[in-house]
């Protein structure tokens, strides 16, 4: 359930990554000078101070009308998507223009202002709103109080105790455990889920749940630390991981039985990665980050590959 | 003409060719011959799994297969490693190396041919095995698929057995669980009031996880239908395209005429399917979601709102 | 020879798979049971007539949420 929940998360956002990555990266030769003038930027938008967003929008939108009213005058018949790519590559254009930004700066905007301009949300920069429907508590829960739920089960606490704890049922749990993710399905703009994801990565917790302590080892402890505060060491992990999974081992038991982490933890720092990789948009150290994460996972696939007698076709060779 | 012919079949012979040639043609044939050994491998190990996964995926009888994902896991990760292999190899041998001489090597000499077959020999090659590999995969795929019908005729047969067998733990007057629940609920007993809880077994919950599987395999064919309508789309134009190449020398008007007959023929039926399809695409989720609501009718509402989203994006 | 390779390869895998701890440990299979709660305070049984959240002849709160419309639990359902 979780996996699931997650693997749409962090898979979506996987194929944007690696989108902006390439787009970013074409720009990449083309660095700017470092003296480049200083602008100042508004904390909220990242709009340069110097304008305002409505100036910002009008120009986007006239340079896009010009340019669609040029595309259908020779012929071309442009649908709903053609005109939101327009509108999208202008926006960059503007940005980058108005503002002498390099292309990291753009993509941090993009994210930034993604569910204005493309009515997705982006882990990072959601704000809980009580207005929306979608957010509305379910039987008194509120989706902090669910995501808080969910981490201590995760983090192997029986759901019963977590009940108890709450002060209702287990057909109270159930309802909310059936609800919570359908609202994630049924909001195409994400915000459900990104915020339950950004709930995740702040590891949130309520005051019913605070005396149910998931058991950690003492080394466990000190690894979780250490994937925290060492992005390399948390590559690491997730590189073995994802080595394990391809040589038949589960994964998440792995990590738990090697390194005392558990799920619900791992998952939690991996969302504080990919939320403090969104709101400081680095595509050098995003390469960096990735490079190093496949290394690791050759190493460790060499290992369970050694375990497992080698690779079938370790004796096929050029 | 006859002097450019001379020399290409010179070549051929190998008198007049570069000594580069010579190590291009080991690894031609080295290249081909190391994929032979994987595909030879590749289907040597996906005939012994498929079966193997077959048998695990009907006897683990963990309600999410856990031991079978693992297994199959597993052995997509060999497939990928012997993938691995071929393209570590390539970018090595091949392409490397194609790039390598190209950067010595003038377009304009006469030698130059020699290099681009031997990168386009290479790359068929490596094109051929990557469909061997993938026709694997979706042979390896497949034994991720459960009998449904039979899981869900289980519930079915679950539920007429227990509907009547309850009695209210207060008062022991019967209950009657008036429907297949999902998750747990309360029940008042009829008699005496007293709220009782209905925890649905193992199998009972697992309704919610294969139904939108079975209302998909049960309309299977209409979203088939509609794939088939959509690529009609391709298909067309590439038809009308080719006739269009066809005249580009005639001079016959009779002829010119009949395929341009042809062409507006094809181009009416292109631009039918391309209004279609996406008729066929919502048919086939009312369909759909027609069957989802009957396998579980208590997530009406919410069905619903999932096909009103996706129709947005037909 | 080769044949060999496969197979042992093929069975550690399955091994290995099937001695494995599941994640969260093993999924318990139970069967459809029913049960009541008696109210902890007076030992009545949960009684209909005035919700789920409190009993009915004491008033003792059973849990201290408000219910909205869900899947099977409604509004209703609040003891007034």
């Amino acid at each position: 359930m979780f996996k699931k929940l997650f693997g749409a998360l962090t898979g979506d956002k996987q194929e944007n990554q690696n989108y902006e990555t390439q787009t970013s990266n074409d720009n990449y030769e083309n660095n700017y000078e470092d003296n480049y003038q200083e602008v100042e930027y508004d904390p909220e938008t990242l709009h340069g101070t110097h304008y305002t967003v409505e100036d910002f929008d009008n120009e986007v939108a006239e340079r896009a009308e010009a340019w669609i009213a040029d595309e259908r005058a020779s012929g071309e018949n442009l649908d709903e998507k053609d005109i939101q790519n327009i509108y999208f590559n202008y926006r960059r254009t503007v940005y980058t223009e108005w503002n002498n930004c390099d292309s990291d700066q753009m993509i941090r905007f993009e994210h930034a202002n993604s569910l204005k301009y493309t009515g997705v949300q982006t882990s990072g920069f959601v704000k809980a709103d009580d207005n929306n429907p979608f957010l509305e508590p379910v039987h008194g829960v509120d989706l902090r109080t669910y995501t808080a739920m969910c981490l201590k089960i995760s983090a192997g606490i029986d759901y019963l105790e977590v009940c108890k704890a709450m002060g209702f049922e287990p057909a109270v749990w159930e309802e909310l455990n059936t609800i919570w993710p359908q609202r994630m399905g049924e909001d195409t703009s994400f915000t459900v889920t990104t915020l339950f994801g950004q709930y995740y990565a702040e590891n949130v917790t309520v005051p019913q749940l605070e005396n149910l302590k998931a058991e950690i080892s003492e080394e466990g402890a000190a690894n979780l630390e250490r994937i925290k505060s060492d992005r390399y060491f948390y590559e690491e992990l997730a590189g073995a991981r994802q080595a394990a999974y391809e040589y038949g081992i589960d994964g998440a038991q792995w990590i738990l039985e090697n390194f005392g982490i558990n799920l619900a933890d791992f998952q939690s720092v991996a969302m504080q990665w990919m939320t403090e990789q969104n709101q400081n948009w680095n595509s050098a150290d995003i390469t960096e980050f990735h490079d190093y994460q496949q290394q690791k996972q050759k190493e460790y696939a060499a290992k369970f590959a050694a375990e497992q007698g080698g690779n079938i076709a370790d004796d096929v060779n050029f | 003409m006859f002097g450019l012919f001379k020399k290409s079949k010179d070549s051929q012979n190998g008198e007049s060719t570069p000594e580069w040639y010579s190590e291009l043609q080991e690894n031609q044939q080295r290249w081909f011959a190391f994929l032979e050994k994987l595909e030879a491998k590749m289907e040597e190990f996906a005939t012994a799994a498929i079966p193997e996964l077959k048998e695990i995926m009907q006897s683990d009888d963990d309600i999410y297969k856990r031991t079978f994902h693992r297994v199959y896991s597993g052995v997509n990760g060999q497939l990928n490693n012997i993938r691995e292999k071929a393209r570590d190899v390539y970018e090595e041998k091949v392409h490397d190396v194609y790039y390598n001489f190209n950067s010595q090597i003038s377009v304009l000499s006469k030698h130059h041919d020699l290099l681009s077959d031997f990168r386009s020999a290479c790359s068929d090659r490596y094109n051929e095995f990557e469909n061997k590999y993938d026709y694997w995969r979706k042979q390896i795929d497949k034994t991720q698929e459960r009998d449904l019908e039979t899981e869900y005729q289980k519930i079915l047969d679950e539920y007429e057995a227990i509907k009547n067998k309850f009695n209210c733990t207060q008062c022991g007057g019967n209950i009657v669980i008036e429907k297949i629940f999902l998750i747990q609920t309360y029940i008042t007993c009829p008699y005496c009031q007293t709220q009782n809880t209905f925890a649905p077994s193992t199998l009972g919950r697992n309704l919610q996880n294969i139904a939108r599987n079975l209302a998909e395999q049960r309309t299977a064919h209409m979203y088939e239908a509609y794939e088939a309508e959509k690529d009609k789309e391709r298909d067309l134009y590439h038809q009308r395209h080719e006739l269009s190449l066809s005249i580009i020398h005639e001079k016959d008007k009779k002829v010119l005429h009949e395929v341009q007959l042809k062409m507006d023929d094809l181009e009416e039926q292109r631009q039918f399917a391309i209004k279609n399809a996406p008729k066929l695409h919502q048919e086939y989720l009312r369909a759909m979601y027609d069957e989802l609501n009957k396998i579980t009718p208590d997530l009406k509402e919410h069905n619903e709102k999932m096909y009103q989203n996706q129709l947005q994006y037909l | 020879m080769e044949e060999k390779k496969v197979n042992s390869f093929l069975n550690r895998l399955k091994e290995n798979a099937q001695k494995q701890t599941n994640y969260g440990g093993e999924m318990e299979i139970t069967e459809a049971k029913i049960n009541a709660k008696d109210c902890p305070n007076c030992g009545a049984g949960r009684a209909k007539q005035d919700g789920l959240t409190h009993c009915a002849y004491c008033g003792f709160e059973f849990f201290n949420i408000k219910l909205t419309d869900g899947v099977y639990i409604k509004k209703e359902d609040n003891s007034i």
